[in-house]
C-alpha cells in the first residue's frame, strides 16, 4: 500500500499551471475591459482558479488505485452525467443541451465527465498489467468510449465529441495495445465519413464545410478574418496588453474564450505567443515525466489522458485561431475565460500530481 | 517497432510536438512575414467615416411660443452585413419593424459581388423608425444591426400654415421656412474620418475634442400668430366654398413693420406626410400661392398709378379728366369695366369707380412711361420682397427697354393688365401706403433662439420710400373714401378702411378667360392709424356674372377677417384714435 508523499508532489508543474492561469485572467481583464456584461470575467477566472487548487490538492491525495478499483461505478457515473445533460441540459442558443446551470452558475459536464471516463479507461485498459491488453479490452474500451462520445456528440457538440475520441485513442496507443488494430480502426473509420456525413446535423456539416470553403458562412469567415488581422497585426512584440486595437474596439468577438489566442497574439506579440508555447512545453515535459515514473500502467495511462485532454483543446483551440481548423467551442486550459473548464482542469492536473505521489517506489525516507 | 509504454508515449509525444510546431510555422507567417499587410488592414478598419448623431433640429414656434415644428426621435437603421449568416431569416425577423417588404430588405442584407472580400460592409436598411419599432428591433439583439438615433419633423398643427412653414427633404431639398432656413435650424452634424470601434461608433476621444462638436439647430419664433392663422384659414376654406372659388389667398400684415401674422393659401397639403404627395405627383401643391404664383392683378393695381401721379406732382385732388370710356394708346383701345363713359372725373372717382381708362390716362398722359415704371419698381414689383421663404417669384415686369414691351404696355399696366405680381408683392406695395410711404420688407421669423442660450430677435427693415408721407395719407383718404362710396362690403363698423379691389381676367392664349376671374380685396385700417392690412385673393369664384367682382366676393371676406382681427389685436376703433 503506497502513502501520500508530499516531497514527490510536483512543484514546479503546479507553478506552470498557476503561470498560465495568471496570464490567463490578465488577458481575459484585457479582452473585456469596458464591456459591461463582461465586467467581472477576470474576477470570477481568478475565483475558480482559487477553487481549482483546492480541488486539485484535495484530488492528489486521492489514491488512483482506489479510483481504478471504481472504474466500473466511475464509468456509469459518466454515462449518467452525460446522459442527465442530454435531458436537462440548456444552451443560450436554439436547440443545444450542452449546460447545466446550477444554482446561476453554468457548468458544461463533458469535461468533468471525460475526466471520469479517463480513469474507468485506464483501469480496464491496466487490468492485463503487465501484459498488453488484448482485443477484447480494445473493443470494451472502444464502446465504452464511443458511447460516452455519442451522449456528447448528441448535444450537439462535434469538437468535445473528437475530444473523447483523441484520449481514447492516445491511452488505447499507450497502453501497448496491438497498433494493428488501431490502424484497422483509422482505415475503417476514414471509409465511413463518406457514409455519415450526410446524417450529421446541419449545422456541423456547414461546419466543416465551411473551413474547406470559407466563403460560404460569412459570419463564421468574419471571426476567423478577424481573428488573422489580431494576430497579424500584432507583430513581433505585440500592441502591448489593453492596446489591441482589434481586441479593444471589438472587431474581435468571443474573444475572452475561443480568440483569446488572437488576443495574445496581438498584444503579446510573437514572443508572447511563443512564451506560451514554451509554458505549455513545460507542462508537457513535467507531465511525461509523471507518466514515465508512474510505477503501473494506470498511472501512465491516466496521466496520457490528462495530457491529450489538456493538450488537444490547445492544438484544436490555437489550430482554429490561426485558420488551419474549422471553428470549434474548444476553450485553451487555463487561459479561455470558464470558470468550470479552469476548474476541471485543475482537477486533472490533480489527478497527475496524485500519481506522482502514490509511486510504489523506493522510499528513502 | 514500438515495444512497451514508454515508447508509445514517446511517440505521442512526438506527434504533439509536430503539430505544435505546425502552429509555430502558420504563427511565424501570419504573424512576422505578414504582418505588414495585417497591421494595414487592422489601421484601415478602425479609420473610417463615422457620423455622430445628428442633434436636434430648431422648432418652429408662434409669436407667442406655441410649436408649430417639432421634432421626434426617430431611428436610421444599418446592417454591418458582413456578419449575417442568413440573409433571409434575418430579413424575415427584421420586416415587421422596418416596413419594408421582405424581399427588399433581404437584397439590402445581401453582399454584393464587389463586397465579397471586405471586412466591413454596411448597407442602410430604413430611415425614421419608431422609437417602438426601435426598441423592437434592438430587443432581437442582432450584433450587426446598427440603430442611430435621428430626428423627424412633427406638425403638431396638421397643415396650418403649411406653405409658410414647408418642409426639407432628406436630399436638403424643400419649400418654404423650413428650406430657406434649414442651415439655421438644422445645426452641425459631424460626419468626419477617425478612428471608430467595430460597432460604427467614434471612439470617446474623437467625439469630445473640440472639432467633432456638433450642435443643435436654432429655434426660430415666428410672427405668426397661430390663433389668427386658423382663425384666416378658415375664413378662407368658408370663402372658397361660399363662391365655389378653385384657390385662395389670405395674407394679414402689421404695415408698420412688415411682419406677417397670417398668410394661408388652398389648396393645401400637410407637410409631414410630403412624400406621399411627391409619391402622387401632387409636388404642385407644395408652392406656395401667396409668393411663388403670379397673377395679372388688375384693378388694385390703379393704386400704385394713382399714387405715383400723386407723389410725382403730376395730379392732385383737383386733377380731372374727362371719361369717354375708351383710351386709344400705342395702337390698342382701353375701355373701362362696364365699356361706360363716366364723363368728368377725379382721382377718388377713379378709385371708387375703378375706371380703366382714368388710370390708363394717368400713366400715359400725366406720369409717362418712366416715372410710371419707376414707381413700380419702387414698389417693389418684379423683384422678389426677400421674405424668408423657399422659391419666391419676382412676377412679371416688362419696362421700356425689354424686348417684349410695348407701347400700350404702359396704358394696360396702368390698371393691372399685362403685368403679374405675387399676392405678398401686392400686399407689401400697399403696406408701403398704409406706412407713411416706407415699403418694408415682409418677414415671418420674430427671434432667434440660438444653442447657445442668445435670443436674436429680428428687427424690421425697411426696403425703400416709394412715397411720400403726405402722398400716402392723401391716398389714404381716396381709398377709404372709395370704400365708403362704393363697397359698403368691406365696412367695419367703427372703424375706417382704406382698401381697393380688383378684378382681374385670367389671361389665356391669345386672350383673356371670358368666364373666369381673379377677385380680390385689399384694405387696411383703422384710418388714422393702419395697424392691420388684409389682402383677400379668391381664383374663379363660380358665382353668377353679376357676383362676379372683387367688392361681391373678397370684400366681405375682407371684412369679416378684420372685424375679428381689430378685436383680437387689440385695435381700437378709428373714433378712439381720433380722439373726442
Amino acid at each position: 500500500m503506497s502513502r501520500i508523499r508530499w516531497r514527490d508532489f510536483d512543484w514546479f508543474l503546479l507553478s506552470i499551471v498557476v503561470v498560465l492561469t495568471v496570464i490567463g485572467i490578465v488577458m481575459i481583464a484585457s479582452a473585456t475591459v469596458g464591456v459591461e456584461s463582461l465586467a467581472g470575467a477576470w474576477r470570477k477566472q481568478a475565483l475558480y482558479a482559487v477553487l481549482g487548487l483546492a480541488g486539485l490538492f484535495l484530488v492528489a491525495t486521492v489514491d488512483y488505485h482506489l479510483l481504478e478499483s471504481l472504474q466500473w461505478p466511475i464509468y456509469f457515473l459518466t454515462l449518467i452525467t452525460l446522459g442527465l445533460t442530454l435531458i436537462f441540459g440548456r444552451s443560450e442558443i436554439g436547440d443545444v443541451r450542452r449546460f447545466i446551470f446550477i444554482g446561476g452558475i453554468s457548468i458544461q459536464p463533458a469535461f468533468p465527465a471525460l475526466i471520469l471516463l479517463i480513469i474507468s479507461l485506464a483501469g480496464l485498459l491496466a487490468r492485463r498489467s503487465p501484459r498488453p491488453p488484448g482485443f477484447a479490452e480494445f473493443l470494451i474500451s472502444l464502446g465504452m468510449a464511443g458511447l460516452a462520445a455519442f451522449l456528447v456528440f448528441k448535444q450537439p457538440n462535434l469538437s468535445t465529441a473528437t475530444l473523447y475520441g483523441a484520449v481514447w485513442g492516445a491511452m488505447a496507443l499507450a497502453s501497448g495495445v496491438n497498433p494493428l488494430y488501431l490502424v484497422g480502426l483509422t482505415v475503417i473509420s476514414a471509409a465511413s465519413v463518406p457514409l455519415l456525413l450526410p446524417h450529421l446535423p446541419v449545422y456541423m456539416q456547414n461546419r466543416i464545410f465551411n473551413f474547406l470553403n470559407p466563403a460560404r458562412d460569412p459570419w463564421a469567415q468574419y471571426n476567423l478574418m478577424q481573428a488573422r488581422i489580431s494576430i497579424g497585426s500584432g507583430g513581433m512584440w505585440g500592441k502591448g496588453p489593453f492596446h489591441g486595437s482589434q481586441s479593444q474596439l471589438h472587431f474581435l468577438r468571443v474573444r475572452h474564450t475561443d480568440f483569446i489566442f488572437s488576443v495574445i497574439c496581438e498584444e503579446l506579440g510573437f514572443v508572447g505567443a511563443v512564451v506560451i508555447f514554451f509554458l505549455y512545453l513545460l507542462l508537457l515535459w513535467r507531465m511525461l515525466r509523471i507518466a514515465a515514473r508512474a510505477t503501473d500502467l494506470t498511472g501512465t495511462l491516466i496521466a496520457v489522458g490528462i495530457i491529450t485532454y489538456i493538450f488537444y483543446q490547445l492544438l484544436i483551440n490555437v489550430g482554429m485561431n490561426l485558420s488551419l481548423l474549422p471553428v470549434a467551442g474548444l476553450p485553451i486550459p487555463f487561459i479561455s475565460s470558464g470558470g468550470s473548464s479552469l476548474f476541471v482542469a485543475y482537477l486533472g492536473i490533480g489527478l497527475v500530481e496524485g500519481i506522482a505521489m502514490h509511486q510504489k517506489g523506493l522510499d528513502f525516507a | 517497432m514500438m515495444r512497451g509504454p514508454e515508447a508509445r508515449v514517446r511517440f505521442i509525444t512526438f506527434l504533439l510536438i509536430v503539430v505544435l510546431m505546425l502552429l509555430v510555422m502558420q504563427l511565424v507567417r501570419i504573424q512576422l512575414l505578414e504582418h505588414p499587410a495585417y497591421a494595414q488592414e487592422a489601421r484601415a478598419l478602425v479609420e473610417r467615416y463615422y457620423a455622430l448623431p445628428s442633434p436636434p433640429w430648431g422648432l418652429v414656434t408662434d409669436r407667442n411660443g406655441d410649436l408649430l415644428v417639432g421634432n421626434q426621435p426617430v431611428f436610421d437603421v444599418g446592417a454591418e452585413v458582413e456578419m449575417i449568416g442568413d440573409p433571409v431569416a434575418a430579413a424575415e425577423r427584421l420586416a415587421p419593424h422596418l416596413h419594408r417588404p421582405v424581399g427588399e430588405i433581404v437584397a439590402a442584407l445581401t453582399l454584393r459581388p464587389e463586397e465579397q472580400n471586405r471586412t466591413f460592409v454596411w448597407h442602410p436598411l430604413a430611415q425614421g423608425i419608431s422609437q417602438a419599432d426601435a426598441e423592437a428591433l434592438s430587443a432581437l439583439h442582432l450584433p450587426w444591426l446598427t440603430l442611430t438615433p435621428s430626428w423627424r419633423r412633427v406638425y403638431p398643427e396638421g397643415h396650418l400654415a403649411a406653405h409658410l412653414l414647408g418642409f426639407v427633404n432628406a436630399e436638403g431639398d424643400g419649400y418654404g421656412l423650413l428650406a430657406y432656413e434649414q442651415r439655421l435650424l438644422r445645426g452641425e452634424r459631424v460626419v468626419q474620418m477617425g478612428e471608430v470601434t467595430g460597432s460604427s461608433a467614434p471612439m470617446p476621444e474623437e467625439a469630445v475634442s473640440g472639432f467633432t462638436m456638433p450642435y443643435p439647430g436654432t429655434t426660430l419664433r415666428l410672427t405668426i400668430d397661430r390663433t389668427i392663422q386658423a382663425f384666416v384659414e378658415g375664413e378662407l376654406d368658408k370663402a372658397l366654398h361660399d363662391y365655389s372659388a378653385e384657390s385662395g389667398t389670405i395674407i394679414v400684415m402689421d404695415p408698420r413693420t412688415g411682419a406677417i401674422l397670417a398668410m394661408a393659401s388652398r389648396p393645401v397639403y400637410e407637410p409631414e406626410h410630403y412624400a406621399s404627395y411627391a409619391k402622387e405627383d401632387e409636388t404642385s401643391l407644395f408652392l406656395d400661392p401667396a409668393i411663388s404664383l403670379a397673377y395679372e392683378p388688375g384693378s388694385v393695381f390703379k393704386l400704385v398709378t394713382v399714387a405715383a401721379a400723386l407723389d410725382a406732382g403730376v395730379a392732385d385732388l383737383d386733377w380731372s379728366y374727362e371719361d369717354r370710356g375708351y383710351l386709344d394708346y400705342g395702337g390698342i383701345r382701353v375701355y373701362n369695366w362696364d365699356r361706360r363713359a363716366y364723363g368728368q372725373q377725379d382721382l377718388e372717382g377713379l378709385l371708387a369707380h375703378s375706371l380703366n381708362v382714368g388710370a390708363a390716362t394717368l400713366a400715359t398722359q400725366a406720369l409717362g412711361a418712366e416715372r410710371f415704371y419707376d414707381y413700380v419698381r419702387a414698389f417693389g414689383f418684379g423683384q422678389t420682397t426677400g421674405i424668408e421663404l423657399m422659391e419666391e417669384a419676382p412676377g412679371i415686369l416688362r419696362v421700356p427697354g425689354d424686348w417684349q414691351w410695348k407701347d400700350s404696355d404702359l396704358a394696360t399696366n396702368a390698371f393691372g393688365q399685362g403685368i403679374a405680381v405675387t399676392p405678398l408683392q401686392m400686399a407689401t406695395a400697399v403696406a408701403a401706403i398704409a406706412n407713411d410711404g416706407r415699403l418694408m420688407t415682409p418677414y415671418v421669423v420674430a427671434e432667434r433662439r440660438y444653442p447657445d442660450g442668445r435670443v436674436v430677435p429680428i428687427l424690421p427693415r425697411e426696403a425703400g420710400r416709394p412715397i411720400s408721407a403726405r402722398t400716402a395719407r392723401t391716398m389714404w383718404t381716396l381709398m377709404a373714401r372709395a370704400v365708403e362710396r362704393e363697397v359698403p362690403q368691406a365696412q367695419v363698423p367703427g372703424y375706417r378702411i382704406a382698401g381697393k379691389t380688383g378684378t382681374a381676367q385670367i389671361p389665356v392664349e391669345g386672350g383673356y378667360d371670358p368666364e373666369a376671374i381673379v377677385a380680390s380685396f385689399v384694405g387696411f385700417g383703422p384710418i388714422p392709424d393702419p395697424q392691420l392690412l388684409v389682402f383677400v385673393k379668391l381664383d374663379r369664384p363660380h358665382v353668377p356674372p353679376e357676383m362676379r367682382w372683387g367688392s361681391t366676393t373678397a370684400a366681405p371676406v375682407f371684412r369679416r377677417v378684420a372685424s375679428r382681427l381689430f378685436t383680437l389685436l387689440h385695435i381700437p376703433p378709428s373714433e378712439a384714435a381720433e380722439g373726442p
